[in-house]
């Protein structure tokens, strides 16, 4: 990656002997979308707040098209942000708040007006320009936000949890602008959740944070079908774990419990791992089914009617409890009965076997 | 409507605090103000004429002014680093900031007197160090008055802004330096205007409290100083003209309440607009 916008080397922040963030090592394109995905004190904030200049490094450095950022002030950086209550100015109105960073930079009035007009229309907020900020529900601040962070043009836009204020369906609505605008304006943009199920539908890449490290970096698919760490699999997504010994087969292949599956990275024989199946990959198939790979048996404990789909908690010998979950055609066909055996099988393929730590 | 009119009964206890301590006395000066010697306005056609009234106005006026703003201009970095202390350091602040409000204004102003005075401390340090030839007058004049006025009043100041400062939330500040202005720029623009609520409520305060200051002016100031307390004290005291000092008291009133409405008129418009 040569034409990397934001390279992140060795970046940390230790706070006397605790590492808010340690050893952050990313680069990312011009254009990308990159998320910082974590449960509350991993880091990701802390990095994000590295990158806007909020807070200073203790290790490593952040560079920019190249360019060290560390000697630059904050507001030399050229960086746009979102902050998590938008931070909108509540003494001046929507148009003076977008029109703030054009005024800094000493943009002349008659030019600032267009390009406030423009920037209001682009988040489909014509006319509300002399509006003050409380006067506006919070999807339309959040709205405001964001045109004030793009009006001028920047690099990079960084979003703090914009959307964590927001109800669900306005929350998905505003997933959607915000990938629309990412998409028309080209800006580059870094963005921190803990909202897992929103980092997939909205990011090319997804660094996923944990104690102030990043666990793994990839495509939203990666991440979801090849985790690397048992963290990764949990954070992410729905995943059964059926915890044992690695025992090698070789070749990128390991079992856990005479269970196959992809090794996620390398592990040494006889080290405790988990195997990782997610739901959707579990059939339920009946005990004559000749030559089925990975079998699990084990009592039904619960059926669980989703619509769409069924969800069956089955419990296996040892007492493990796995998530089946099949569509509703194939489970209409497949009947179970709570307290009847079921059996279930997956491919290796389909199931990662990953340290247990 | 009911549930109004029988709570009603609870604002009886200050509606005859208001009548009886306030409201007959007022209208009392004020009949005496414009009934004595003979009904007119005498009284008031005196005291708008007169230099010596005219100047102790301009005094009451100047001094509460001066005092205001020295009270802003301290009091606001002392309640901002009253908000951004540890609590520790919060505490300690709030009641250094408090206890000139403990002690009576009488031991205070004495106190400045013993520490100021020709023969005080400071001059007798300054001298005994060779750093000046001749004490100075540090007392009895404007510069006493100012100080002592500031330091009783400053409490008054800082916290109606430690109030609004504390609920400021620091990503405001954050928002404009990200957007490209200077620490400096930022605080005029963002950081300032969200203050003046409280800068407000606190200037008021303090100036009109100043307005009807009586005992510091007459310990620290000297002749120069004289404010209209002072003058209202003295007409009664050694003249016995009940019917100028009234017309003086009311002059204070209605002027208090006319900068009352004026703030209160800006502030409305100030909202409404930008």
């Amino acid at each position: 990656m040569t034409d990397s916008l934001l390279k992140l080397t060795d970046l940390g922040k230790a706070y006397g002997l605790i590492n808010a963030a340690k050893d952050i090592n990313l680069d990312v394109a011009d254009g990308e979308f990159v998320t910082f995905l974590g449960p509350s004190g991993s880091g990701k904030t802390t990095t994000l707040m590295m990158v806007a200049g909020f807070t200073t490094p203790t290790a490593g450095g952040i560079s920019l098209n190249g360019q060290p950022l560390d000697p630059i002030p904050v507001w030399k950086r050229d960086i746009g942000m979102v902050f998590q209550h938008y931070a909108l100015f509540p003494h001046m109105t929507v148009a003076q708040n977008i029109a703030f960073p054009l005024e800094m930079r000493g943009v002349a009035k008659r030019d600032r007006r267009t390009k406030v007009e423009e920037a209001m229309e682009m988040v489909g907020l014509a006319g509300f320009g002399q509006r003050l900020p409380k006067e506006l529900s919070g999807g339309q601040q959040q709205r405001v936000a964001l045109a004030r962070a793009m009006v001028f043009k920047p690099r990079l836009l960084l979003m703090d949890e914009p959307l964590g204020a927001l109800d669900k369906k306005l929350r998905e609505h505003m997933q959607l602008e915000i990938m629309h605008l990412h998409k028309n304006m080209g800006t580059t943009v870094l963005y921190v959740t803990h909202d897992q199920e929103e980092a997939l539908v909205m990011s090319d890449r997804i660094a996923v944070f944990n104690q102030g490290r990043i666990e793994q970096v990839g495509a939203p698919r990666d991440l979801y079908e090849a985790p690397e760490t048992k963290f990764v699999a949990d954070f992410i997504g729905e995943t059964n774990f059926i915890a044992g010994q690695a025992a090698g087969c070789g070749n990128g292949c390991a079992s856990v419990r005479g269970l196959n599956g992809q090794l996620g990275a390398p592990l040494v024989d006889g080290a405790a791992a988990v195997l990782a199946v997610r739901p959707e990959r579990l059939r339920v198939i009946s005990n004559t089914t000749p030559g089925a790979e990975n079998t699990l048996t084990g009592t039904v404990k619960e059926l669980i009617y989703l619509g769409q789909s069924r969800k069956a908690i089955i419990a296996l010998e040892d007492g493990t409890e796995v998530a089946a979950l099949e569509q509703a055609a194939q489970a209409e066909a497949t009947a179970l009965a709570i307290g009847s055996q079921a059996t279930l099988s997956f491919r290796a393929r389909d199931a990662r076997i990953l340290a247990d730590v | 409507m009911t549930a109004g009119n029988r709570t009603l009964w609870l604002l009886i206890p200050a509606v005859l605090l208001i009548g009886v301590c306030f409201l007959y006395p007022v209208s009392w000066l004020l009949q005496r103000s414009v009934s004595e010697p003979v009904w007119g306005l005498q009284n008031y056609a005196t005291i708008f004429s007169r230099s010596i009234y005219l100047g102790v106005l301009w005094n009451t006026i100047t001094i509460a002014g001066v005092t205001t703003v020295l009270c802003a201009l301290i009091g606001f970095p002392v309640a901002y680093s009253m908000v951004h202390a540890r609590p520790r350091i919060r505490k300690l602040l709030i009641f250094v900031v408090l206890i000139p409000f403990w002690t009576s204004i009488l031991v205070r102003s004495f106190a400045w007197l013993v520490i100021l005075q020709r023969g005080g401390i400071i001059n007798d340090i300054l001298t005994g160090i060779g750093l000046i030839a001749e004490p100075m007058d540090l007392v009895y004049n404007r510069f006493g008055v100012l100080l002592g006025m500031v330091q009783v009043l400053l409490p008054f100041m800082v916290f109606p802004l430690y109030a609004v400062m504390a609920r400021i939330d620091g990503s405001f500040f954050r928002a404009a330096t990200n957007l490209g202005a200077t620490p400096v720029r930022a605080f005029f623009r963002v950081y300032l205007p969200l203050c003046l609520p409280g800068l407000g409520t606190g200037a008021m305060l303090v100036f009109i409290v100043a307005l009807g200051y009586f005992i510091t002016p007459a310990l620290l100031g000297g002749r120069g100083d004289i404010m209209i307390a002072q003058l209202i004290f003295e007409r009664i005291d050694e003249f016995g003209d009940w019917p100028l000092a009234s017309a003086l008291a009311i002059v204070l009133l209605v002027g208090t309440g006319l900068l009352f409405a004026i703030i209160k008129g800006v502030s409305k418009l100030r909202r409404g607009r930008i």
